[in-house]
């Protein structure tokens, strides 16, 4: 009870100390209130971060959860983000903590859940287009979890070593490690694949 | 695990490997076309306390509604009060890593299973609005190259004993563009899966041209002697039709001409001046797999594209001495779209054959239904 009205105390704080009402919208993030700066965002970067979101999560409706819960975790911590670079990167770092903690439950909860809901695009057309790419997301989907979290942020996210290392509280040793681990298995399952069909 | 990991730099766009990871993952961010919440977030961030725990949320989110294409209305969307006005954050709402469609090119979406573009994320090739019948036209130049160079080039066959097309994809060797690669490897006729077949007859010569907006194709005469029933012959000009124009890369209509003449008699069926392909639900078999991965030991990974009633196809996993190991349903497209599905089967080690059909719905009195089936070794 005590740590639950603690949030909201904090929460409120936080909330009148930066919310100055309605304004005029600059190009000065400093001058956005928290409404205005997740109305912003959420234009500039929700698409983007539901992709990042897809990739660790696998499913969707899970993903576009975890990126909302993002974007309401920034409205309350909004007073408390220097820039909108930060916020960016705040909303990042909530997407891959979200992402996990689905996972975890994920693990936890059933392993045999419903499939996600298949993509609405998806004749045979874009089959046409994409069959390589399902084989290899079909690998990186099986990666245990840690790799995929590597490989995702460096080559979908374009994260340096060090942003990695520091969003996963890992080592950049640890980060090179699975980063190495996952593509070998990435170039296994490639290969295997074309020897089956 | 006890090989050693190499620890040095990470590879990058040199490696193939990270290629084909970043182009996938790419297609698969950018295919999410995530419905609108903003609306939701402004909502829950104004309630004043932390009412949802992420995992209720998660569970109710499996009932809403996700509507592609919402994301234009979303920007125009002030908060409670506010007059917003969305500077430079409405011109890039998506990454630059999305917004680039694979290099690799695909036929225009058949009309009758053409899917809306997600908003303002893609650049559309057809300059002419296509008729409203299957064919498509693009007004393309009198003559112009096709493309050429893939490392392989779908080829269509038919099931063993129905009408319906089944595709693969081939590492045509030889010389010419892709579709003239994907012609004569399709005339040839080795399919690599042994169930599927093929009435035509080998033609090393055979090409494809674009000329004026349509695919020519040119045979020799004994690539289509032997005379067929109706329906067999028209399901093998719809397997040439797929062919040629799936690995052309443009749904086109396709004029084949025999020794330089037009319309020309095909399996003993005369055969119109162009023939466009046909809808996918009538000539496509209804459930493929596209691809079996038994990479992690243990299970087997089955994707595939169909379509059935309510969406729903059935596979089985027998094992080698023929007993049924494995039998559930899975949701792929319905009402004769076609969607993609993926199943993982845990296995222990051995060999199996996977078979995926849309179930039958007639009460047996329809056509006997279309399995496709795999075998695979499970590690």
């Amino acid at each position: 009870m005590t740590v639950a009205r603690l949030t909201i105390v904090q929460h409120l704080r936080e909330h009148v100390v930066r919310d100055p009402g309605p304004a005029a919208v600059g190009e000065d993030p400093h001058a956005w209130d928290a409404d205005t700066a997740v109305t912003v965002l959420y234009a500039a970067h929700w698409r983007r971060l539901v992709g990042l979101a897809l990739l660790l999560v696998k499913d969707r409706a899970s993903a576009e959860e975890v990126v909302q819960d993002a974007f309401v975790a920034l409205h309350r911590r909004w007073g408390r983000l220097d820039d909108q670079a930060s916020a960016v990167a705040y909303l990042r770092q909530s997407v891959v903590n979200g992402a996990r903690d689905v996972l975890r439950h994920r693990e936890v909860e059933d392993r045999r859940r419903p499939l996600p809901e298949p993509e609405p695009e998806g004749p045979e057309e874009r089959a046409v287009r994409s069959a390589e790419h399902r084989t290899v997301l079909a690998a990186l989907d099986a990666l245990p979890t840690r790799q995929r979290e590597v490989l995702v942020l460096r080559y979908h996210g374009d994260l340096s070593e060090q942003d990695i290392a520091e969003s996963l509280g890992i080592s950049r040793g640890a980060v090179k490690t699975h980063a190495h681990r996952g593509l070998a298995a990435l170039r296994a399952a490639v290969q295997t694949t074309e020897e089956h069909s | 695990m006890s090989d050693p990991t190499p620890t040095g730099p990470l590879p990058d766009d040199e490696d193939a490997t990270v290629r084909s990871l970043r182009e996938a993952m790419a297609a698969r961010a950018d295919a999410a076309n995530p419905g609108d919440r903003l609306a939701q977030i402004h909502d829950r961030a104004h309630a004043h306390r932390r009412r949802t725990r992420a995992w209720t949320a998660v569970a109710a989110a499996a009932a809403v509604v996700v509507v592609g294409g919402g994301t234009a209305l979303a920007l125009t969307r002030p908060g409670p009060g506010d007059t917003v006005r969305l500077t430079a954050a409405s011109a890039a709402p998506t990454p630059a890593a999305s917004t680039t469609p694979p290099p690799t090119t695909a036929p225009a979406p058949a009309t009758s299973t053409a899917v809306p573009a997600p908003a303002a994320t893609r650049t559309v090739a057809t300059t002419t609005p296509a008729p409203a019948t299957s064919s498509p036209v693009s007004s393309a130049a009198p003559t112009s190259a096709l493309p050429s160079g893939a490392a392989t080039v779908p080829v269509y066959f038919l099931g063993d004993g129905t009408t319906k097309l089944f595709r693969e994809f081939a590492k045509a060797a030889g010389p010419g563009d892709d579709a003239t690669r994907a012609l004569r490897a399709m005339l040839a006729g080795a399919a690599q899966d042994p169930d599927y077949t093929s009435p035509w007859s080998a033609d090393d010569a055979a090409r494809v041209t674009a000329v004026d907006g349509v695919l020519v194709v040119d045979l020799d005469g004994s690539a289509a002697a032997t005379p067929l029933p109706a329906a067999q012959a028209a399901a093998a000009v719809q397997q040439l039709v797929y062919t040629v124009t799936a690995a052309a890369g443009d749904d086109l209509p396709v004029e084949v001409r025999v020794g330089a003449a037009a319309r020309p008699t095909l399996f003993g069926h005369a055969v119109a001046q162009t023939v466009s392909r046909a809808p996918q639900a009538d000539v496509q078999a209804p459930a493929w797999i596209t691809s079996t991965s038994t990479a992690t030991p243990g299970q087997v990974v089955v994707q595939g594209v169909g379509t059935g009633f309510e969406g729903t196809l059935l596979y089985a996993v027998t094992d080698a001495a023929g007993a049924e190991v494995a039998r559930d349903a899975v949701q792929a497209g319905s009402n004769g779209r076609f969607a993609e599905f993926s199943v993982t089967v845990p296995l222990p080690a051995g060999t199996y054959t996977v078979a995926v059909e849309a179930p039958d719905e007639s009460g047996g009195e329809g056509a006997a239904t279309v399995a496709d089936t795999k075998t695979v070794t499970v590690r």
